[in-house]
């Protein structure tokens, strides 16, 4: 009896453990930071103890370094939304990056330092390795794990929600970030890798359903998920070969729609500037509405009556062609911006200067889709769509107005005053028509060309059938073209999950085709000098290309086929142009002609349907008479 | 309205000079060219053209934060319990990643980038008593 007794007590005993065991989420959380700290430790001594002077050692190295980066994947779920800045130590793609995300657009850049597995494992490809340097960098991979056993941190794992928020960037970064070896230099890991993570990322899933039994991930996720661990299972390895079409279409975009399905039906509500950009709303990736990054409205936002907005949109039309926004009542916004074609111009590399003789030092950049950029203009120097607007046509070589004399003239009109003496019911903070009121018709008129679907949209939501070449053409650009590592899914400009900052990059484009020298301009530089940004510019959308020729900062390139082939030759680094601190891999991409063509079929499969509208028959006559002689659009 | 541009990029300095400032009491040493509004502090050094910057941001702030945030944060009524009112301390210790929360920060969501930074400078310049 008393043996039975005992038996009993040890099976209860080992179910209550194996229970406990079950559903503690934090304690798999913890178990699985620590096995990896003590991970870490050991890749340490590892170090220590080798000369790093023998090819043999230093491979034992990276082997060691590639089996930490497979379990860091166990783990990164976590990592890049509990404290994202911190995980940029553990597996950063850069030494220094510069960043101004979400709240911090009104400070000076903040320099963040890089460290960890990625930039150890390039750092043994160099020549004369010191093991000190080497050590500094998983040092401070290290250091910066011990964060994630910080209380801030490990609390939130005790609710609900920073699983649905951690699992939206997850599935953003399967579109955009882990398919294309944007933080894995070896490309041949870079399948292995997402291979290893699917399933460590379904055995969070499950450890958190065991715990969290009254809001799980539902049925339908899980099955799903499991259909697209299959799917992944049963691909090549080979980098080019992974199909990423199908990956996103079937899998990676359902689950997002049902993990935003999730979120609202749990009423998850975000505590981090991570998600500030997010929209809850949006069902698919590939929806318009996905982040926001610019207020189109400006002053007017919050105004929701659709009449009025109708009636802020087409003053604001009206002014778009108007030259009496420039000095000499001759340039208008579309004179650069042709609102018929993409909002750009496509005759010039750089437009004529305020003077009619004289050519700006940059290209006109399209409109379209300019509102999905957190800083603007082609150096980022501006914050809003609305203070850009005004420097250009404050630019004494560009529009050359004075500020102070826009709203007399605007409203000497009678059409203007009126409507703007209506508008001005709708900002009671404001005493009386101000420019902002002027420019934000403006900037909400032209952005409401920026919700129009491109082709390869409706195709990776499934609602039409694309070429089997635009397939591969995706393929190449996500993969070995590594174009997708820095012109991001969906939009495919600089702005990367989770969709908080724009990326700037240093490319080497040069002063002329026949790449005698780099282009001139230092770009960011003129806004933040420091050297990782001389000569850098923010990516721009590659979204309506085939319309927005010529390419490239200074309108350099005329056709698509020049820019392929500036980047497949390494930029301008890969020309033997002097680029010190060029961020795009100067070694060429030896791409076949086939895949070229592939590749321009991809990117005309964003040209967007956008319907454009005809001018205005006429502008709004002033009371001063001889400003009655502007004509429509302007005359240069 | 060159201001905006300007008063953008100097938008940190001043709303960090009005912090250091206040500590040190040198509001009364201040020339002052334009009256500023009874229940705003004067802080800084700033010179009359940012002044003037102050007290518009200033204005339109407390106009935004009546409208939009006032229901809740009871500066001008009762307020909600439990939602902060800003008191100094509160304000210097407030987080900006709470404005992250789109339940209770809706109108923060919608406010455009200017907006949001007049009640800022609002909240900022205040008078506390």
């Amino acid at each position: 009896m008393k043996k039975l007794l005992f038996i009993v007590v040890i099976c209860s005993a080992c179910s209550l453990a194996a229970f406990m065991y079950e559903t503690d989420y934090p304690g798999f959380y913890l178990q699985q930071i620590s096995q990896f700290k003590d991970e870490q430790q050991k890749l340490k001594s590892d170090i220590a103890s080798v000369e790093l002077t023998t090819i043999g050692q230093i491979d034992s190295i990276k082997k060691a370094i590639h089996k930490q980066r497979l379990h860091l994947k166990n783990i990164d779920f976590w990592l890049r939304y509990l404290e994202p800045i911190k995980q940029k130590h553990v597996n950063g793609p850069l030494p220094v990056e510069w960043e101004t995300e979400v709240f911090e657009k009104f400070e000076k850049p903040y320099r963040r330092t890089g460290g960890g597995l990625m930039l150890a494992e390039q750092y043994l490809d160099e020549q004369n390795i010191l093991v000190d340097s080497l050590k500094q960098l998983i040092q401070m991979s290290a250091t910066a794990m011990d964060t994630y056993l910080a209380d801030s941190i490990t609390r939130q794992l005790n609710t609900p929600a920073h699983m649905f928020l951690a699992n939206r960037l997850f599935l953003l970064n399967l579109a955009a970030i882990y398919t294309t070896g944007f933080e894995c230099p070896d490309t041949s890991r870079v399948i292995p890798e997402l291979k290893s993570m699917l399933p460590a990322v379904n055995t969070i899933y499950k450890s958190y359903n065991a715990s969290f039994k009254s809001s799980p991930l539902i049925r339908a996720y899980m099955e799903h998920y499991d259909r697209m661990n299959s799917f992944v299972a049963a691909q090549p390895d080979v980098f080019s070969s992974f199909d990423r079409y199908t990956f996103i279409r079937d899998y990676v975009n359902p689950l997002f729609s049902i993990n935003q399905e999730m979120i609202r039906n749990y009423h998850i509500y975000s505590g981090s500037y991570n998600d500030f950009s997010l929209n809850d709303n949006a069902v698919s990736i590939f929806d318009k509405t996905l982040y926001k990054a610019q207020t189109d409205k400006g002053i007017f936002s919050f105004v929701v009556d659709s009449a009025l907005l109708t009636d802020i949109r087409n003053i604001g039309k009206l002014l778009f062609y108007d030259p009496i926004l420039s000095g000499n009542n001759t340039r208008s916004c579309a004179s650069c911006h042709n609102p018929t074609g993409y909002f750009n111009d496509t005759s010039k590399a750089t437009p004529t200067a305020f003077d009619g003789k004289l050519n700006l030092q940059r290209n006109t950049p399209s409109l379209i889709n300019a509102k999905f950029n957190h800083l603007l203009m082609l150096d980022g120097r501006e914050l809003t769509l609305q203070s850009q607007a005004h420097s250009v046509m404050a630019n004494p070589i560009e529009m050359n107005s004075v500020s102070t004399r826009i709203v007399e003239k605007v409203m000497s009109c009678r059409q203007y005053a009126d409507a703007f003496k209506k508008f001005l019911k709708l900002t009671p903070e404001e005493t009386e028509v101000s420019l902002d009121h002027i420019i934000s018709s403006v900037t909400f008129y032209y952005s409401s060309f920026s919700t129009y679907r491109a082709p390869f949209d409706d195709a990776l939501t499934g609602k039409i059938h694309v070429n089997e070449r635009v397939r591969q053409g995706f393929n190449i650009f996500m993969s070995k073209a590594q174009c997708g590592t820095c012109h991001f899914t969906p939009l495919f400009n600089g702005v990367k999950p989770p969709y908080v900052g724009s990326e700037f990059e240093v490319l080497g484009v040069p002063s002329d085709t026949l790449y005698s020298n780099v282009s001139a301009d230092s770009g960011r530089y003129l806004v933040n000098p420091a050297p990782e940004t001389f000569r850098a510019f923010r990516t721009g959308s590659i979204r309506n290309s085939s319309f927005t020729a010529p390419y490239m900062h200074n309108g350099v390139f005329r056709t698509m086929e020049q820019v392929i082939d500036f980047y497949d030759k390494g930029g301008g680094a890969g020309r033997k142009l002097n680029v010190d601190n060029q961020t795009l891999d100067p070694s060429p991409l030896h791409l076949t002609d086939a895949e070229k063509a592939d590749l321009i079929l991809f990117l005309k499969s964003l040209d967007e349907n956008i319907t454009f509208e005809a001018p205005p028959a006429s502008l709004p006559a002033s009371a001063n008479r001889p400003w009655n002689k502007r004509k429509v659009g302007g005359e240069f | 309205m060159i201001k905006l541009l300007f008063a953008i990029s100097i938008c940190c300095f001043f709303l960090t000079a009005c912090e250091s400032q206040k500590k040190t009491h040198s509001s009364a040493k201040v020339a002052i060219e334009t009256p500023v509004p009874d229940d705003m502090v004067i802080s800084g050094d700033v010179g009359p053209a940012v002044r003037e910057i102050q007290i518009q941001w200033f204005d339109k702030g407390k106009a935004l934060y009546k409208i939009h945030c006032g229901d809740c944060h009871g500066i001008f009524s009762k307020g909600k319990d439990g939602v902060p009112n800003f008191t100094k301390t509160q304000i210097d210790n407030y987080n900006a990643n709470a404005l992250a929360n789109p339940e209770q920060h809706a109108a923060v969501r919608t406010m455009s980038t200017e907006q949001f930074n007049y009640v800022m400078t609002f909240l900022r310049l205040r008078k506390i008593q």
